[in-house]
């Protein structure tokens, strides 16, 4: 019966419109999870006036997107229903009776989301070739099973000049492919606008970065929670800038000794080089804090490092910047070409953040992230002697690894990064002039 | 010795006879792994181009102290015989990015053992396949053409590489003579001596390999198999189906396979390449995109159905055997549209997800017969 029919989108937007209404919660993630209930009230509204909604993958750019008055939801951000309890489930195995159980489980939600019917079909599906294979396999799959009208951006293997151009032609392309799918027109004065405020948010997502470099951390994991949600679906839009630049006040205050850290004493001071588990946030970050004084600093996919655009005066210009930016946003910049770019960004988390220990959370489905992990754990220890533990997880479904378990994965890692913490301090002492990767590997 | 048991032999060993042959003349050989290597500019340089595989691999223990369970077993068997050095009579590897595994197969290979197989190449073939990106891959295959030619000290004239797509091409147009004999309804030849024939054609001079399949066609002209069988089938799905073992599995339950839509087969030679006098490097790359694609071109899914349906017809294939390597999560993630565009158009259709290395055979057959008793004839 209709009346029966779930209404997921309002059901998210009512889930963190709770959220948002907790006085007991920090501004930072009250205000977060305001704007993802905004942006799940937003799609279905529009859907249900018959306005065009586009189900968009990683990295695909939202500016475009808000530039033409069309919603973007980044479908692997479906994933955020992961916090209502049991719900994900149904749709991740209802996807799994039409693809294999290996399918990324980012990718069998939107699936299973459109099999379920308790979301409105989108009227455009945007998907790029990075980061992974999962994407190529499943999205124009699952579009023509729906019947609904599909693009695909190619990113090329490695960065350069000619692959940013090459990818800002193909966004031109998109531009061109929207306006006859949805009707709707790109204004070079709305994309203006939009650049405008993707470069404020570009500017503050760096100062944020850089704000949580500092010991003891005023802005970790846990404040940014909600950032890399809105930032596939937000950026370009006032309320993301406001709502990171209250972020960074925040930030400040804690430095000022207006407000508190959220570790008093950081004993421990861990780097997420990939994704964290969505379950279990109290059997994991609390139980990390609580009994080690151990901070999450921040995640692979917060990691944003893109520089704001410096010239966005005409439209060539900005799809040029939109091309490089595609190709260097989280994810897309890891985990697609060569594996020393995954090597570098988690070095250069380790080390910014001054990190004693690095998790690489593998999502089972990442094939690329999983072949490259032995080298860049061998790589954090011989440049930083910083030790890294390989989890096996989907971040998404608990039945995979239970929380219980990622636990007691972490308590051991966490004693080792103790020691190797105490002995590189006892080395310093007794020579001062030996580097800290002489310790002994764990 | 008949062409089809010279052809069978070359196919059974790594280094077979006609690659030490060619060595014995101080010659150079590459290894590769996919379908869209543009071997043609290679063999321009008098460079043996050599598919890899990993036959027999059983183990992979030194593989997996980088890859894990979560990789495919194609990949991690190929890294397990490379570490053994059992490809140490390559001279190089050149790879394309054809997917996650093999990707990153190459960034561990030249990483944790460069001088052992030196990277000759890379490859970054486009994911979609429009004019932006048929130009793109010609700049990269001029790379990858500067590339071969400093490894090996050579140059490629536009002479020698016509010759090498002339060459090539006539093994396109062979192989597709030798599938019109399998569209009779006594097809000459089974799927598994197929194969075998499709496996020395990626590791053997072409030029040789021409003259063996000519004969080979015109053996098969007289040739009648000696059993009938229950339903004629089509193999699909994603690469890693190199094992003669796999199809003859198959057909001793009473299947024909009688054609195919995967890498080692159709999609390796259906389309000539076109030669583009002014600009030869354009036309690979325009025919090696335009080719029957792999599920990694994000914008080919309604021309691969329409190649698979266009094959059931001409082959009057009874059923289509859709086989993916598990955790292939490119051709795995196309089963949704696969399983429901063959059933629209009533073709009946078995998904296996099977390892690189034949095992789990009584399963195997147990589905298999199955399904032979739901299509039979």
């Amino acid at each position: 019966m209709e009346e029966d029919k779930i209404r997921l989108f309002e059901l998210l937007g009512d889930g963190f419109g709770e959220v948002r209404d907790n006085e007991n919660l920090m501004p930072e993630i009250r205000m977060g999870m305001g704007l993802l209930s905004d942006i799940y009230r937003k799609a279905q509204a529009a859907s249900d006036r018959g306005d065009p909604v586009a189900w968009i993958s990683f990295g695909v750019p939202p500016e475009i997107f808000h530039a033409m008055d069309i919603v973007p939801l980044c479908d692997a951000m479906f994933c955020v229903i992961c916090s209502l309890p049991g719900v994900v489930d149904k749709y991740i195995d209802l996807a799994t009776e039409h693809v294999p159980g290996y399918i990324c489980s980012t990718n069998k939600i939107p699936m299973g989301l459109a099999l379920s019917g308790d979301v409105p079909i989108p009227t455009v599906w945007v998907a790029q070739n990075a980061p992974c294979d999962s994407i190529l396999g499943v999205d124009s799959s699952a579009a023509s099973y729906f019947g609904i009208p599909y693009y695909g951006i190619h990113v090329p293997y490695v960065n350069s000049p000619s692959g940013y151009k090459y990818t800002a032609e193909d966004l031109k392309r998109l531009v061109v492919w929207l306006e006859e799918q949805t009707g709707r027109k790109m204004n070079f004065d709305k994309l203006h606008e939009v650049m405008v405020q993707s470069n404020k948010a570009h500017d503050l997502l760096m100062k944020l970065r850089e704000m949580g470099t500092r010991v003891p951390s005023p802005y970790t994991r846990f404040e940014s929670a909600p950032n890399y949600p809105l930032a596939t679906q937000l950026i370009g839009t006032p309320e993301f800038v406001e709502y990171l630049g209250m972020s960074l006040q925040r930030a400040q205050d804690r430095v000022d000794g207006k407000l508190p850290y959220i570790v008093d004493e950081e004993k421990l001071r861990i780097a997420w080089i990939y994704a964290m588990p969505g379950y279990n946030p109290e059997l994991i970050g609390d139980y990390m804090r609580d009994e080690y004084g151990a901070v999450s600093l921040t995640y692979m996919l917060n990691n944003m490092v893109v520089e704001p655009t410096e010239d966005i005066s005409d439209y060539d210009k900005i799809m040029l910047a939109l091309g490089k930016k595609v190709a260097n946003m989280p994810m897309t910049r890891e985990c697609r070409g060569p594996w020393e770019n995954y090597g570098d960004s988690s070095v250069s988390i380790v080390k910014d953040y001054k990190a004693d220990g690095a998790i690489f959370a593998g999502h089972i489905a990442c094939k690329s992230n999983w072949a490259a992990a032995k080298l860049v754990k061998d790589r954090i220890w011989e440049e930083l002697g910083v030790p890294t533990l390989n989890l096996e997880l989907d971040f998404i479904d608990a039945r995979v690894t239970p929380g219980e378990d990622v636990q007691n994965r972490l308590i051991d890692f966490l004693e080792v990064v103790k020691r190797n913490k105490e002995n590189k301090a006892k080395k310093a002492k007794t020579l001062p002039g030996k580097t800290s990767t002489e310790t002994k590997k764990p | 010795m008949g062409a089809l048991d010279e052809l069978s032999a070359l196919s059974v060993e790594l280094e077979n006879q006609a690659i030490k042959d060619w060595k014995a003349q101080g010659k150079k050989v590459v290894g590769f792994f996919c379908s869209y290597m543009p071997e043609e500019i290679l063999y321009a340089a008098d460079v043996l181009p050599y598919r890899v595989a990993a036959p027999g691999c059983t183990s992979t223990t030194s593989a997996d102290v980088y890859l894990t369970h979560l990789n495919c077993s194609f990949v991690r068997s190929c890294l397990e015989y490379a570490f053994e050095g059992k490809y140490d009579f390559l001279d190089g590897l050149a790879f394309t990015n054809s997917c996650d595994d093999i990707r990153r197969m190459s960034d561990i290979l030249r990483t944790v053992d460069p001088k052992r197989l030196p990277l000759v190449g890379f490859l970054d073939v486009p994911k979609k396949v429009d004019d932006a990106g048929i130009a793109w891959f010609r700049d990269q295959m001029v790379q990858f053409k500067a590339d071969v030619e400093k490894a090996f000290g050579v140059k490629i004239t536009d002479t020698k590489l016509k010759k090498a797509i002339e060459v090539y091409n006539e093994t396109r147009s062979l192989l597709k003579q030798l599938y019109q004999l399998r569209k009779a309804d006594k097809p000459p030849i089974t799927g598994a001596e197929t194969m075998k024939v499709l496996l020395a054609a990626t590791t053997m001079p072409k030029d040789q390999y021409n003259v063996l399949l000519k004969k080979l066609i015109k053996e098969l002209k007289g040739r009648k198999l000696s059993t009938g069988y229950r339903a004629r089938i089509m193999i699909s799905g994603g690469g890693g189906c190199d094992d003669p073992n796999y199809f003859d599995l198959m057909e001793e339950q009473g299947a024909l396979v009688v054609t195919d839509t995967d890498c080692f087969g159709t999609r390796y030679f259906w389309e000539p390449v076109q030669i583009v006098e002014d600009d030869l490097i354009l036309g690979l790359a325009k025919s090696y995109l335009g080719k029957p694609s792999c599920a990694r071109m994000m914008d080919k899914l309604d021309e691969r159905l329409d190649f698979m349906k266009q094959m059931v017809k001409d082959f009057k294939v009874d059923g289509i055997i859709f086989q993916t390597l598990v955790n292939c999560q490119v051709w795995g993630g196309q089963l949704l549209a696969f399983n429901d565009q063959m059933k629209k158009a009533g073709i009946p259709f078995l998904t296996l997800d099977r390892e690189y290395a034949l095992t789990g055979t009584g399963q195997l057959k147990t589905r298999v017969q199955a399904f032979l008793e739901r299509i039979e004839r």
